[in-house]
């Protein structure tokens, strides 16, 4: 069951309102109007990430009160609904733990995956996206690519992957994700003994 | 794959309106971040509530709705087309009671209750002090009563609050940041197993807990937070 987006025309039309004179009741209606309009969105993508009923609340509650504060400095070149995204993925990659590039998280933590370099290297090269994305280019599929960065960076739990790619397969994202790992780790391998050579 | 600038995430809806042959589109099928991130804001965008129950949907319009009110200062008729609007109201007993013919009665009552709190304030300084945490400021209500920790396992009791129908657990580190929620709950004790707890808890990690009495989502009385004690 999806809920049609907010109108991004009547947004704009709130906004102006809200931005003009926040101060005046007229301008409070709009901002609180404004961000009702998109309140559910926000605690749905909130609900993705920690889960549970009460700790999305407090998040979404978070999201919105920011983005009323945040108002009066967003002059309006981006469309509001995606401004809003950009404040709730934040906060929500806050609130959850980074997951691993190599290994999965759910393995034997004291197991090393064949391949794997360790968990400072690993660490290392997580913080260097642009190589890691060059890497994910180099080594996979595009499917696998998506996923392995919307687990690792956008922090998207792995059922939420199976839902974003619309993947149908008995495995789904937890399948998809082992693979992508297990070829990542196979390449950077391959890699490390050409230079050994 | 084809060069050009990653987008910056507040930008995610104009590049989802760009036609698909358009070379900023072509860059954000081919670079794996900015695939990501398209599709994670498409996903934002169609709000699926598939697997959300209904009751927590709509629990969470409404108080929702209400913090925003709260904090934008707006009519609440505004923010939740669904509350109900205040000249349809009944007088609340409060108002009812602030009319001008009853606040004589009221201020004596009022002075009564003081001259109580002063007569009656040496018994309760006696108390063993509570910590203070930063919170919603309701005043403690209730007796959080049994708060344990054995081997592997957790174990809370409180006295029940008037009017709550669910309790909340709030746990808290040493250093008085919260930690992690459990509940809402039934009932008036709490046996958890530490490794079903939404955050680690380590031998030796000072943690405090307490209770928030709830009616229909709102706080309505919190107890004192008190120190687990391991047996």
């Amino acid at each position: 069951m999806t809920q049609a987006a907010p109108d991004h025309r009547d947004d704009d039309h709130l906004f102006e309102i809200a931005i003009r004179d926040p101060g005046s009741v007229a301008g409070r209606e709009a901002a609180s109007r404004l961000l009702g309009r998109h309140q559910r969105q926000v605690y749905l993508w909130c609900r993705r990430y920690v889960r549970e009923h009460e700790r999305a609340l407090d998040l979404a509650q978070e999201v919105l009160l920011s983005a009323y504060r945040a108002m009066p400095g967003f002059e309006g070149r981006a469309r509001f609904s995606s401004w809003l995204f950009a404040i709730a993925r934040n906060k929500c990659l806050n609130a959850v733990a980074a997951k691993r590039l190599l290994v999965d998280d759910d393995a034997d933590p004291d197991a090393q995956p064949h391949g794997s370099p360790g968990p400072e290297a690993e660490l290392e090269l997580q913080q260097d996206e642009e190589r890691v994305r060059r890497l994910l280019i180099e080594h996979l599929d595009e499917v696998e690519r998506e996923a392995l960065w919307l687990s690792c960076f956008e922090r998207m739990p792995v059922d939420e992957i199976t839902r974003v790619l619309r993947l149908d397969n008995a495995t789904g994202g937890r399948g998809l994700l082992q693979r992508a790992r297990r070829k990542l780790r196979a390449g950077l391998d391959r890699g490390r003994l050409k230079e050994g050579a | 794959m084809t060069a050009g600038p990653c987008f910056d995430p507040r930008d995610a809806a104009r590049v989802a309106a760009l036609p698909p042959d358009d070379p900023l589109r072509v860059h954000a099928r081919e670079c794996p971040r900015c695939h990501a991130l398209l599709d994670a804001y498409l996903a934002f965008e169609a709000a699926d509530a598939a697997g959300v129950p209904a009751d927590e949907l709509a629990d969470a319009d409404t108080r929702l709705a209400r913090a925003l009110a709260t904090a934008t200062g707006a009519g609440a008729s505004t923010a939740a087309p669904q509350a109900e609007r205040r000249a349809d109201r009944r007088p609340s007993f409060w108002e009812q009671l602030m009319q001008p013919s009853l606040r004589p009665a009221l201020a004596f009552a009022v002075l009564a209750v003081a001259a109580g709190a002063v007569l009656l304030w040496p018994r309760a300084a006696t108390r063993e002090p509570g910590m203070v945490l930063r919170g919603e400021g309701h005043a403690p209500a209730f007796v959080l009563s049994l708060a344990e920790r054995h081997d592997d396992s957790l174990h809370v009791a409180w006295a029940p609050a008037s009017d709550a129908d669910r309790y909340q657990l709030q746990f808290f580190s040493g250093s008085l940041a919260e930690i992690g929620r459990v509940g809402p709950l039934t009932g008036t004790r709490a046996d958890l197993m530490l490794a079903g707890l939404p955050f680690r808890v380590a031998a030796g990690d000072t943690l405090f807990v307490r209770v928030a009495a709830l009616a229909g989502g709102d706080v309505l009385a919190t107890s004192e937070a008190r120190l687990v004690e391991t047996r």
